[in-house]
């Protein structure tokens, strides 16, 4: 039996997902397409362009790579970036997030959380004008420190452009402030909504899979920090960023213009999950007061169904609130360091790595450039490539599942498959920016 | 009465949708029912095209699959928006048409064995503007299109009102062209302006380049008006053939610069820095060869 869903859709991208059911269980097909070649459009640009022109591989989430790259050209340069500068881009960074989460449970995942309700139904109700006007609020919070909220620019090498004036941060707090108010309003009705679906969904238990996360002293890192694996034996591994190539394999696949990538960890080579599931298991506890709160629910329901991947959906708005509650920290922090907007920054030969936390998960820039500060070589990993083999994965364990229970309707397989990848929340253009540039021909 | 939009998606980032769904009033008019999403991937379920009132068309032509989703569309469509730059000129992927088609594929394939089973579309040999495949009724430039120019598209949409782009540049809506022209330093790359830059002070008088008078308004001049200089996202003016080439009209206006060779270190990259969004839509004829063949253009709707 072959289940073809051509185009998957409510998902960032082209993804055809082809699924082929035999007697030696499912073969499961990933195909992304939308191809670009962003790798190999860097190649000569000045180095102080590529925080300008990667956003482009993603509008769902340009801040993240607009971060990831900045701090990649910094490192090549050997630019530490002043404090307040640090802070703009932390909270440009905690809006991106929010916002490309509150896309995807308003506009993407809803209707499924609203029992396949017609498109026009759902922007009609309530809830969802709500969802508009807290993300409106996020919006804004980007559009104050990014400069605007698809393709931000203030991040430059050495800090920012412009910081955010007094009143600005004012303006910032308080939508971040009135994005949490309505958030609490509307987390009840919401997460019973959401954990509904996840209940309806938990007949297929999942294998336990390997996870990689940034990590920083404390809570949930966004913006910098160490790599952290915990692979499906519970054994752990920390490494610096700049360290990645070691860890983290890439691998051409033929039938897609994706990839996969894969962890390798005490000589094995694992697939692994990145992203608010990740995140959320590998974190003891938050320390703010809503989300600490919402954070509890969150684990109560992780440690009914461990690992199911229909919990993304509940972890992305566990985030949401995370996100707002450490945006109002971070403005206060603002408000009393010095306001130096950039360091120094000088052309010369280097090689550097940015790293981030983005929506989707690790999200991994890393470029050279000659002595005239143009760029050699390009190579970005984004969290949805990291994610492509752990959904195929995923989806077989499910579609074997249910053909096993005779459960072999067409239509009802699609629709489930749907939902789970729905929940990962790919997003297709930013696994599919890209060419592959094989570690031996790079140097 | 409802409209009915579809959105197709090329080669896409997604930003102008993002763009256009983060818009309150877009948001309104769907769940007032005065428009409908016929269409679209990324917002609603349905697997094919049905037919729309108006076609909004959105990324670059990447490949043969593009140039056939995209004729098929067009019949089904009574007005077609390019949408976006990539779209309208083919936009930053656009800047791969300086990279051989062939080097390209070899990066992606060279660790594997040519295959029979590949099922990945074909690469076009360029990027070409969508209006060199199908006539377009509207343009709607910008990476993502600036909000004012989509409120305009809307207007159009509901009151019938006939949608015209600005016919003037950046220059013209900037908050920082004050007073005279008169450069205050020479021209200097970006990378090391940064270290002096004062955001408050027209880019060009500081030596930075800044695309605006090559640019085409529509933006409230966004990004210089918030301290980045202008990229040129919106694409050349009306009447212009090549962004690129008004950007050096403008630029020998402004300086002058002795030996000219010397204006490099300022734009080391004149491709990139010049035709950021617009290489596919220059005077270089990249859309007369997609693939070794001349371009087929479906004349069905002129």
């Amino acid at each position: 039996m072959l289940v073809e869903i051509k185009p998957v859709t409510r998902i960032e991208g082209h993804l055809y997902a082809y699924i082929d059911i035999g007697e030696g269980g499912a073969r499961v097909q990933l195909r992304a397409e939308g191809f670009r070649g962003f790798e190999k459009i860097l190649i000569g640009r000045p180095i102080e362009e590529a925080p300008n022109i990667v956003p482009r591989i993603c509008g769902v989430c340009p801040v993240a790579h607009h971060l990831a790259s900045v701090k990649a050209v910094e490192a090549a340069l050997g630019v530490e970036i002043p404090r307040a500068s640090r802070m703009v881009r932390e909270v440009m960074g905690l809006g991106g997030v929010a916002q490309s989460h509150l896309l995807q449970l308003g506009f993407l995942l809803y209707p499924d959380i609203e029992h396949g309700e017609e498109v026009r139904n759902i922007y009609s109700t309530q809830l969802f004008k709500m969802f508009i006007v807290l993300r409106k609020c996020v919006l804004r919070i980007v559009d104050i420190s990014g400069g605007r909220h698809v393709h931000p620019f203030n991040a430059v090498p050495g800090g920012v452009l412009k910081l955010p004036l007094r009143e600005d941060i004012d303006v910032m707090r308080t939508e971040a402030k009135n994005g949490l108010k309505i958030l609490s309003e509307l987390y009840g009705e919401l997460r019973e909504r959401i954990e509904s679906f996840i209940e309806s969904n938990t007949d297929v238990v999942y294998r336990r899979k390997s996870m990689a996360v940034l990590v920083g002293s404390k809570e949930i890192e966004f913006y910098d920090g160490m790599v952290k694996i915990i692979d499906d034996n519970n054994a752990e591994l920390l490494f610096q960023p700049s360290r990645y190539m070691e860890f983290i394999v890439e691998e051409p696949i033929e039938y897609s213009y994706s990839k996969n990538v894969y962890i390798t960890i005490n000589g094995a080579k694992k697939i692994f999950r990145v992203g608010p599931l990740s995140r959320l298991t590998t974190l003891r506890e938050i320390q703010h007061g809503v989300s600490g709160e919402f954070y509890k629910d969150f684990k109560a329901v992780l440690s009914k169904w461990p690992q199911h991947p229909l919990l993304y959906n509940l972890a992305r708005l566990i985030e949401v609130a995370y996100c707002l509650e450490k945006i109002i920290e971070v403005l206060d922090e603002l408000q009393n360091t010095p306001a130096t907007p950039r360091a120094k920054t000088m052309v010369e030969e280097g090689e550097g790595i940015g790293i981030v936390e983005a929506p989707r998960g690790l999200l991994i820039h890393h470029y050279r450039c000659s002595g005239d500060g143009l760029i050699t070589y390009a190579n970005i990993i984004t969290p949805t490539t990291m994610n492509i083999a752990a959904m195929e994965q995923d989806i077989k364990e499910l579609v074997e599942t249910l053909i096993e229970r005779q459960l072999n309707n067409v239509e009802y397989i699609k629709k489930r498959v749907l939902y789970l990848i729905r929940s990962y929340d790919p997003c297709i253009s930013c696994s599919t920016h890209t060419i592959h540039i094989s570690p031996n021909s790079s140097s | 009465m409802t409209i009915n939009i579809g959105i197709v998606s090329l080669a896409y980032c997604a930003g102008c949708e993002v763009a256009i769904a983060s818009m309150e009033r877009f948001c309104g008019l769907i769940g007032s029912g005065m428009v409908r999403i016929a269409y679209s991937t990324l917002l609603v379920d349905r697997e094919e095209l049905e037919n729309v009132d108006i076609l909004f068309v959105t990324g670059s032509i990447r490949t043969y699959e593009d140039i056939a989703i995209i004729k098929e569309a067009s019949r089904k469509a009574l007005k077609i928006v390019a949408f976006g730059s990539c779209a309208c000129f083919g936009g930053i992927p656009g800047l791969a048409n300086t990279i051989e088609r062939e080097e390209l594929l070899r990066e992606i394939f060279s660790p594997l064995k040519p295959s029979t089973t590949n099922s990945r579309s074909k690469l076009t040999r360029f990027i070409v503007p969508l209006n060199t495949i199908v006539k377009i009724d509207y343009m709607v430039p910008g990476c993502p299109p600036p909000e004012p120019l989509i409120e305009t598209l809307l207007d159009s949409l509901i009151y019938g009102k006939e949608f015209v782009l600005p016919k003037v540049s950046v220059c013209n809506e900037c908050p920082l062209n004050r007073d005279d022209k008169k450069p205050l330093k020479k021209p200097r790359r970006k990378l090391l302006a940064l270290n002096d830059i004062d955001i408050n002070t027209c880019f060009l008088k500081q030596g930075i380049l800044c695309m605006g008078p090559a640019t085409l308004a529509g933006c409230k001049a966004l990004c210089p008006s918030k301290g980045a200089p202008c990229i040129g996202c919106m694409g050349p003016l009306p009447n212009s053939k090549d962004q690129a080439a008004d950007m050096i009209d403008a630029l020998s206006i402004f300086y002058s610069v002795e030996p000219p060779e010397e204006i490099l270190k300022a734009i080391p990259d004149p491709i990139g820095l010049l035709s950021m969004f617009t290489l596919p839509y220059s005077t270089i004829p990249y859309h007369r060869r997609v693939g070794g063949e001349r371009i087929e253009k479906d004349v069905s709707r002129d």
